[in-house]
């Protein structure tokens, strides 16, 4: 009979970890062919869920395709022409992209941002492209987008990297909402006065990287050294 | 209550809580299994099934929503037996329309029950599976004497089986309780949902009874001694930054069948749990104290007079004119809240043991063994149960972690007293 040479006790023939503590177990052969005692077991919830979500995507697909179709037909009979209805179709349309992704139908969560960008780039481009010309998307409405997809990909990873999960994330959200804050001024001043000052963004930085240096000094601590020195001036 | 077609009937006290709380990890479904000799035939056992409804109308039941309350209703559909597929314990919607609140399960040699707590406890999956058990046999053509501890599928069922025994043995006078404080709790992280892990021990009955007559006291006084010191060597493992910060009692929920205390011949739930509790902030315990602590625990609180108070206690909150009058779609939104508050988190772990189980002689040979998986809980991730059939004890825990520490310290204790154990794992 095969024992685990750790644990001492007895386990089945097919077994090649002990159940305990995960030491190897040499195989032997077994006398008599052994009945398994359980299947080999099935996870009904994943499935469920799925089935779920695609039940719910579908009847919000419905009712987004029944707006669509009465704004269009309201917007043509009154006025003989689509004037804004074509926005707000655009709009519903671009949601419902939106909800696909959110809904996690694609898990992986780099593409998910990225197809969100791509949805947001060509939505914004509409938009403006809608009255003829393009007035703010080059200078605003695509490098905004960039920024924000770029820097959640960054934080994403840095929350993966982190073993140890609590403030530095917050920290991480908080330099990357000054990183956003800085990119957006210095466009939104290109395209307003056609050179770069900044003024707000700097007020955030100020505010927010303080603190977010405190708190990553919270998380990982500080070297001993200076905890003793520090300990040394301030004790009670 | 009698029994009459399109009759329904109450949850009992301890059953009205589980409907409310149940989620995808927190199936209330506990199960009892019996591995035979020799692969199990479908058809037959479906016919055991077949013949042995009637014989358990109060099962043969459906879960409903009222306004205020859950309810079972009585079907004439009968239950089908089911190939087992699923992770023990797991994947059975309960509360979804035509669906009992039990399932028969065969896979190879084994033949398994699992009963939600909403409609039995441990005693009466017993019965009820070993009634299937002897039927089956029966309808293989062993002739088999009518004994103790199973029904005949001929026999008329007692009205007395249907009774909410809490009910009835609960006395108004008796004063509250005091409350329970917060309990240390097992700081593993949880498996994804749908799955649940089963370890089971096999022990023999002979050693471990003989180490627990050295010490003069019960098995269950002993093996909740060994399980007590297993969670302390668990605490003192843990790193000790993180171990202050959990240093909590450490409170077993040890359940209590209370047939045995009133002459109550239920067949639905009828039990009280008992709470040993050691606090490792005192000091540390040697082995011989924690015995002697949990045998004097136990000899003062299986006492009629202590489980009367608790039964009253429950019956009582029950009882309260305010809880009634909360619509069932609220309960069912502030009683995970406040079972995870005042109940989950006032135990560390359960410890249930169901005892010896005896088949009559002449099928005895027929059944190689018996084995009780606790219900999953999110609160106390980590529980045990126990039974034993002939020169074999079962210890299986059941966990929704795949932490594996405690059952390790568990079983290398055993084994260390030189006493055998057999280890499987689903």
């Amino acid at each position: 009979m095969p024992y685990c040479s750790k644990c001492g006790v007895e386990v089945d023939y097919n077994i090649k970890k002990c159940p305990l503590c995960d030491f190897p177990i040499p195989p032997i052969e077994p006398e008599e062919k052994e009945e398994d005692r359980f299947p080999s077991p099935q996870n009904s919830y994943p499935n469920k869920v799925k089935k779920r979500k695609r039940r719910a995507f579908i009847i919000i697909s419905v009712i987004l395709l029944t707006t669509i179709e009465l704004m269009l037909f309201q917007n043509f009979s009154i006025e003989g022409k689509l004037t804004w209805s074509k926005y707000s179709v655009v709009s519903i349309v671009a949601s419902w992209i939106y909800l696909f992704f959110l809904f996690r139908f694609i898990p992986r969560f780099r593409i998910s941002v990225i197809g969100i960008s791509i949805t947001t780039i060509i939505f914004l481009y509409i938009l403006d492209i809608l009255n003829g010309r393009l007035d703010w998307f080059i200078l605003i409405g695509l490098p905004c987008t960039i920024m924000g997809a770029l820097t959640t990909i960054i934080f994403a990873y840095l929350f993966k990297k982190s073993k140890r999960k609590g403030l530095n994330i917050v920290s991480y959200i908080l330099m990357g909402l000054t990183l956003y804050c800085i990119v957006i001024e210095v466009f939104i001043s290109l395209h307003i006065r056609h050179f770069v000052t900044l003024y707000w963004s700097i007020i955030v930085a100020l505010a927010l990287l303080p603190i977010s240096i405190l708190f990553l000094y919270l998380h990982y601590g500080l070297p001993e050294k200076y905890k003793i020195k520090l300990e040394r001036k301030f004790h009670i | 209550m009698s029994y009459k077609r399109n009759t329904w009937f109450r949850l009992d006290n301890a059953g009205k809580l589980y409907p409310s709380i149940m989620s995808s990890r927190v199936s209330t479904l506990f199960r009892l299994s019996a591995t035979l000799t020799e692969i199990v035939n479908p058809q037959i056992l479906q016919k055991a099934l077949d013949n042995l409804m009637p014989r358990f109308p109060y099962f043969q039941v459906n879960l409903r929503c009222g306004i205020f309350w859950y309810y079972f209703v009585h079907t004439d559909k009968l239950p089908q037996i089911e190939k087992e597929t699923f992770y023990p314990c797991m994947s059975m919607e309960v509360k979804k329309k035509g669906k009992f609140p039990f399932r028969v399960l065969y896979y190879n040699k084994r033949i398994s029950v699992e009963f939600s707590h909403a409609i039995t406890d441990g005693t009466g999956a017993s019965i009820f599976l070993k009634s299937l058990i002897v039927e089956y046999f029966r309808l293989k053509g062993i002739k088999i004497k009518q004994s103790e501890g199973f029904f005949n599928y001929a026999e008329k069922p007692d009205n007395e089986e249907y009774e909410d025994a809490f009910k009835k043995y609960y006395n108004k006078k008796i004063p509250k309780l005091p409350r329970k404080d917060k309990a240390f709790q097992f700081p593993f992280p949880l498996e994804s949902k749908g799955i649940y892990h089963i370890v089971t021990g096999i022990i023999p009955v002979k050693n471990i009874l003989k180490k627990a007559k050295e010490f003069n006291v019960t098995l269950t006084e002993f093996l909740l001694a060994i399980y007590f010191q297993s969670i302390l060597e668990v605490i003192y493992s843990l790193p000790s930054n993180k171990r202050n910060k959990l240093l909590k009692p450490i409170v077993l929920n040890v359940p209590v069948n209370l047939r045995g205390i009133y002459p109550s011949k239920t067949m639905r739930n009828f039990f009280i749990s008992i709470t040993p509790k050691i606090d490792p902030r005192l000091g540390v315990y040697s082995f011989e104290e924690i015995i002697k602590y949990v045998h004097h625990f136990m000899k003062v609180e299986v006492d009629k007079k202590y489980i009367n108070q608790q039964i009253t206690m429950n019956v009582k909150s029950e009882l309260s004119i305010i809880l009634r009058l909360f619509p069932l779609v609220l309960k069912n939104m502030i009683m995970p809240i406040i079972y995870n508050v005042f109940a989950e988190s006032r135990y560390t772990s359960g410890f249930s043991n169901i005892g010896k189980i005896t088949m009559p002689q002449e099928i005895e040979d027929y059944i190689e063994r018996f084995e009780l998986y606790p219900p999953p809980s999110q609160g106390n991730i980590i529980k045990v149960a126990a039974v034993s059939y002939r020169d074999k004890l079962y210890i299986s825990f059941g966990k929704l972690t795949k932490n594996k520490i405690v059952e390790k310290i568990f079983f290398r204790k055993i084994r260390k007293m030189n006493i055998p154990v057999k280890i499987e794992t689903n």
